[in-house]
C-alpha cells in the first residue's frame, strides 16, 4: 500500500514539473522561441551529401543545428506523402523530385508559398523558377539541377577510318547526332556484337520509364496535359517514342533487360557501348578518368527530363522559419557554388552559373545551358503507377511485337482507361 | 479471495508487456491492413479514405497482373523447394555418410570443415548473396560466359529460372542441415543390419533412411514452401527487379510495389490480406504435417 502511495506521488512529479516549467516560461519572454533545430527530410545521394557536408556553416551562421535525414529512395515516396499530403508535421523542410513530384506537389501537397517566406532578390536569382509555381504560390525551391545528356565514345567518332566507313555507307559526315534519325544511323553503324554494340538502354522498369521520357520529352510529348487534365499516353510523340525505344533497344547488348542506367556507365567505361543517354552526374567520372574517348552532348531532342531535389515546408511543419531560413541558405550563392564545385551539378542561381570558378569547374556547362531551358516534368499526379504502366507497354512493343501505336492505345484506352492525368 | 484475485493481477502484470507487444507489433498492423483493404486510400488521388466493401478483392481476383504473380510465385515456389529437397537430400545423405564413416582424426576434421562451408550461403545477406550471382550470370562481365564461352544472358532470357537457382543456392544449407540431422538420428544398427540382410546403398536409402526421415522431410517442405511463397523479396528485387515485363514479378514485389511506389493502400492491404490467408493455410498444413508425423 504504501508502494503504491508513493507511485502515485511519482507519477505527479512529472506533471506538476510542467506545470511550473509552464508559467516560468510564460513570465520571462513573450516572443516565440527562436528555433533550435530544422528538420530535413532527403534521400540518400551526392546532392544530400554536399547539404549535409556544408550545414555546418548554416549552423554557424543562424545557431540552428540541421538535422537531414537521409532516407533510401524506395521509401522516399511514402515519407514524402506523408509530410506532405497527410500532414505528419515531422519535418520542416521535405525534398521532393522535380521531374516526377513537381505536378501532385503542384495539386496536392499542402505547401507554403515561398513568395511569402524568402527574399525577392533571392527569388529573383533562381532560374526555371515559374516551374515550381502555381498561379503567384512558390511550392518548392530547386537544390540544383541535373538532366539527362548523350554519352559517345568520342575516339570512334575521331577514327579517320571509322569517318570514312560511315561517309562511304551513309553519304555523310560522322558527326555527334542531332536527330534521332542519325542517332538511329550511328547506333547501327557501331553495333558490332559482341565487342561493341551501337546503344544502351537499361530495362528494369525505372530506368526503362527514364529512357521512355527522354524521348517524349525530346519529341514535344508529355504524359498528361495540365489544361484539359487528360492523359496524352497515345499521341503521335508517344508512339513514335514507343517505336525509337524498340528500335534501339535491339542495339543493345544482351542482357539490358534486367540492367539500369548505372550499368550503362561500367558498359561505357569497358567500351562495350556507342552511345547512351543518361544524368550528367556520371560526366565527371567519364571526363576525370577518359577524356580522350568519352565525350557528351545534348539529347537530340527538344526536351529534357528535368532532376532536381525540390525543397518544399510542409503547412505542418514544426518550424517553417528555420525551414525557410534553410532553403535561404541552401539557394545562397555561397551554397550554390560550393556544391557545384562538390558535386558537378548545375546551379540554380543566375549570378553563380556566370561564376569563373563554377565555370572552369563545370566541363561542358555551354552544353548544359542550351538545355536548361527545355527542362519538363511529368504532367500527371501519380507517376508510379503511370511508369509501371508506360514499362508494360515497352514491352509488349520490345518483346511481344505490338506496334507502337496498338502499344500506346491500349495504355491510354484500356490500362488507365477512365484515369485522368491530374487526379 | 483477495490472495486469488492478487495472484491474478500479478499474472495479468507480467503478462502485460508481452501482450502489449503482440498487440503493438501483430494486431494492430493486421487489423489496420484489413481495415484498408475494405477501403479507397490513395493520397495521390484524394486524401479521403472511402469504404469500398469488397472492391479491393473483386479488383485483385479480376487483375491479370495479380493473377499472373501469383503463377509465377507458385511456380518459383515448387521449383525451388524440389531443387532444394533434392540436393539437400542427397547431400544431407553423402555427409552423414562421411560423418559416420570418417575413422581418422583428419578425416573428421576434413568432414566437419566441409559440413560448415554449406553454410555460408545461408549465412550470407539475400542482397550480397543477389549481386554475386548478378555478378556471375553478368553476360559481358561474368565468370560463368566466360568458362562457358558464351555470352548468355541469364537473368533476362532465363529469368524465373535464374532467380530459382541463386534462391536455392541460398536457402539449401537450411533444408540440408535439418535432413542431415535426421539422417543422423537414425540408428546404426538399422544399417548394419540392412547390410547383414545384402542391401546395397541405393537400397538402404530406398527402403530405410528415406522412410525414416519422410516426416522431416515434409515438414521442411512445408516450411520452406511457406518460407518461400510469402518471403521471396530481395533475391528477385536485386536481380531483375520483378522483369524483364514482369516474368518474375513475385506476390512480395507486387505488394511492395502497389504500397510504395503506387502508393495504393487499399488495393496493396487487398494483396497483403490475400498474402496472410496463403501463410494461413500453408500454416495450417504444415501444423497437420508436424501432427500427423508425431502421432
Amino acid at each position: 500500500m504504501r508502494f503504491a502511495i508513493g507511485a502515485r506521488r511519482l507519477a505527479l512529479l512529472p506533471a506538476i514539473a510542467l506545470v511550473v516549467g509552464g508559467c516560468a516560461s510564460g513570465t520571462t519572454s513573450t516572443n516565440p522561441p527562436s528555433p533550435k533545430v530544422v528538420r530535413v527530410l532527403a534521400v540518400s545521394g551526392p546532392e544530400t551529401d554536399a547539404l549535409i557536408k556544408f550545414a555546418p556553416e548554416f549552423e554557424k551562421a543562424t545557431g540552428i543545428t540541421a538535422s537531414i535525414e537521409q532516407v533510401a529512395r524506395p521509401l522516399w515516396g511514402q515519407r514524402k506523402v506523408r509530410e506532405l499530403i497527410e500532414g505528419a508535421g515531422l519535418y520542416d523542410v521535405v525534398m521532393t523530385g522535380g521531374g516526377d513530384d513537381n505536378t501532385w506537389v503542384k495539386y496536392k501537397a499542402h505547401v507554403k508559398d515561398l513568395s511569402k517566406l524568402l527574399p525577392a532578390d533571392q527569388l529573383s536569382q533562381v532560374n526555371l523558377l515559374d516551374k515550381f509555381k502555381t498561379g503567384d504560390r512558390i511550392v518548392g525551391i530547386p537544390q540544383y539541377y541535373n538532366f539527362p545528356m548523350l554519352f559517345y565514345r568520342k575516339d570512334l567518332f575521331a577514327n579517320t577510318s571509322e569517318q570514312a566507313a560511315f561517309k562511304a555507307k551513309y553519304g555523310r559526315d560522322l558527326t555527334v547526332p542531332t536527330s534521332y534519325d542519325e542517332m538511329y544511323q550511328v547506333a547501327q553503324f557501331f553495333n558490332r556484337p559482341p565487342n561493341l554494340y551501337g546503344f544502351f538502354i537499361g530495362g528494369v522498369d525505372w530506368s526503362i520509364y527514364l529512357d521512355d521520357t527522354y524521348f517524349v520529352y525530346g519529341l514535344g510529348g508529355n504524359y498528361g496535359d495540365l489544361t484539359t487534365k487528360q492523359l496524352t499516353l497515345n499521341t503521335p510523340e508517344q508512339k513514335q517514342a514507343l517505336a525509337w525505344l524498340g528500335k534501339f533497344t535491339a542495339l543493345n547488348p544482351p542482357g539490358w533487360q534486367t540492367e539500369n542506367f548505372f550499368d550503362g556507365d561500367t558498359l561505357m567505361q569497358n567500351g562495350k557501348i556507342a552511345m547512351y543517354q543518361n544524368w550528367f552526374y556520371i560526366w565527371k567520372t567519364f571526363d576525370d578518368k577518359m577524356p580522350d574517348k568519352i565525350g557528351m552532348a545534348p539529347l537530340v531532342g527538344k526536351g529534357a527530363h528535368l532532376g532536381a531535389f525540390v525543397a518544399t515546408i510542409p503547412d505542418a511543419a514544426p518550424s517553417p522559419t528555420a525551414g525557410a531560413k534553410f532553403i535561404q541558405w541552401m539557394m545562397s550563392a555561397t551554397y550554390q557554388k560550393e556544391q557545384a564545385i562538390a558535386t558537378g551539378d548545375l546551379p540554380i542561381r543566375k549570378d553563380t552559373l556566370q561564376d569563373p570558378d563554377v565555370r572552369k569547374a563545370l566541363v561542358g556547362i555551354e552544353d548544359f545551358e542550351k538545355v536548361l531551358p527545355n527542362l519538363q516534368f511529368n504532367q500527371t499526379t501519380w507517376v508510379g503507377e503511370l511508369s509501371a504502366g508506360v514499362t508494360e507497354a515497352i514491352y509488349k512493343v520490345v518483346k511481344d511485337n505490338v506496334s507502337p501505336d496498338a502499344a500506346a492505345d491500349w495504355l491510354q484506352n484500356e490500362k488507365f482507361k477512365g484515369r485522368m492525368a491530374i487526379e | 479471495m483477495r490472495r486469488g484475485r492478487a495472484r491474478r493481477l500479478t499474472g495479468f502484470g507480467l503478462t502485460l508487456p508481452a501482450s502489449v507487444f503482440v498487440f503493438a507489433f501483430m494486431v494492430y498492423p493486421i487489423a489496420s491492413v484489413v481495415f484498408l483493404s475494405v477501403h479507397d486510400y490513395s493520397p495521390l488521388r484524394s486524401s479521403a479514405t472511402t469504404f469500398t466493401g469488397l472492391a479491393n478483392y473483386a479488383w485483385l481476383l479480376g487483375s491479370d497482373l495479380v493473377h499472373q504473380s501469383i503463377w509465377i510465385t507458385v511456380v518459383f515456389t515448387v521449383v525451388s523447394v524440389a531443387i532444394e529437397l533434392a540436393i539437400g537430400l542427397a547431400l544431407a545423405v553423402l555427409l552423414a555418410r562421411a560423418v559416420i564413416e570418417a575413422r581418422s582424426r583428419t578425416g573428421r576434421v576434413l568432414v566437419r570443415l566441409l559440413s560448415s562451408a554449406y553454410i555460408l550461403p545461408f549465412a550470407t545477406p539475400a542482397v550480397a548473396g543477389a549481386i554475386a550471382w548478378k555478378i556471375l550470370l553478368h553476360p559481358q562481365f561474368g565468370p560463368v560466359d566466360a568458362l562457358l564461352h558464351t555470352d548468355i544472358a541469364w537473368f533476362a532470357q532465363f529469368p524465373l529460372a535464374s532467380v530459382i537457382v541463386a534462391d536455392a543456392w541460398k536457402t539449401m544449407p537450411f533444408v540440408l542441415f535439418l535432413l542431415f540431422a535426421a539422417v543422423l538420428s537414425i540408428e546404426p544398427e538399422q544399417y548394419e543390419a540392412a547390410r547383414l540382410d545384402g542391401a546395397n546403398g541405393w537400397q538402404e536409402f530406398r527402403y530405410l533412411t528415406f522412410p525414416l526421415i519422410l516426416p522431416v522431410v515434409a515438414v521442411t517442405a512445408a516450411f520452406r514452401a511457406v518460407d518461400a511463397f510469402t518471403k521471396i523479396f530481395d533475391t528477385v528485387f536485386v536481380t531483375t527487379g520483378g522483369g524483364p515485363a514482369n516474368d518474375t514479378q513475385v506476390f512480395p514485389l507486387l505488394i511492395w510495389r502497389t504500397t510504395f511506389d503506387f502508393l495504393d493502400f487499399g488495393h496493396a492491404s487487398a494483396l497483403a490480406v490475400a498474402a496472410i490467408l496463403v501463410s494461413a493455410v500453408l500454416g495450417a498444413g504444415l501444423l497437420a504435417l508436424r501432427r500427423a508425423s508425431t502421432a
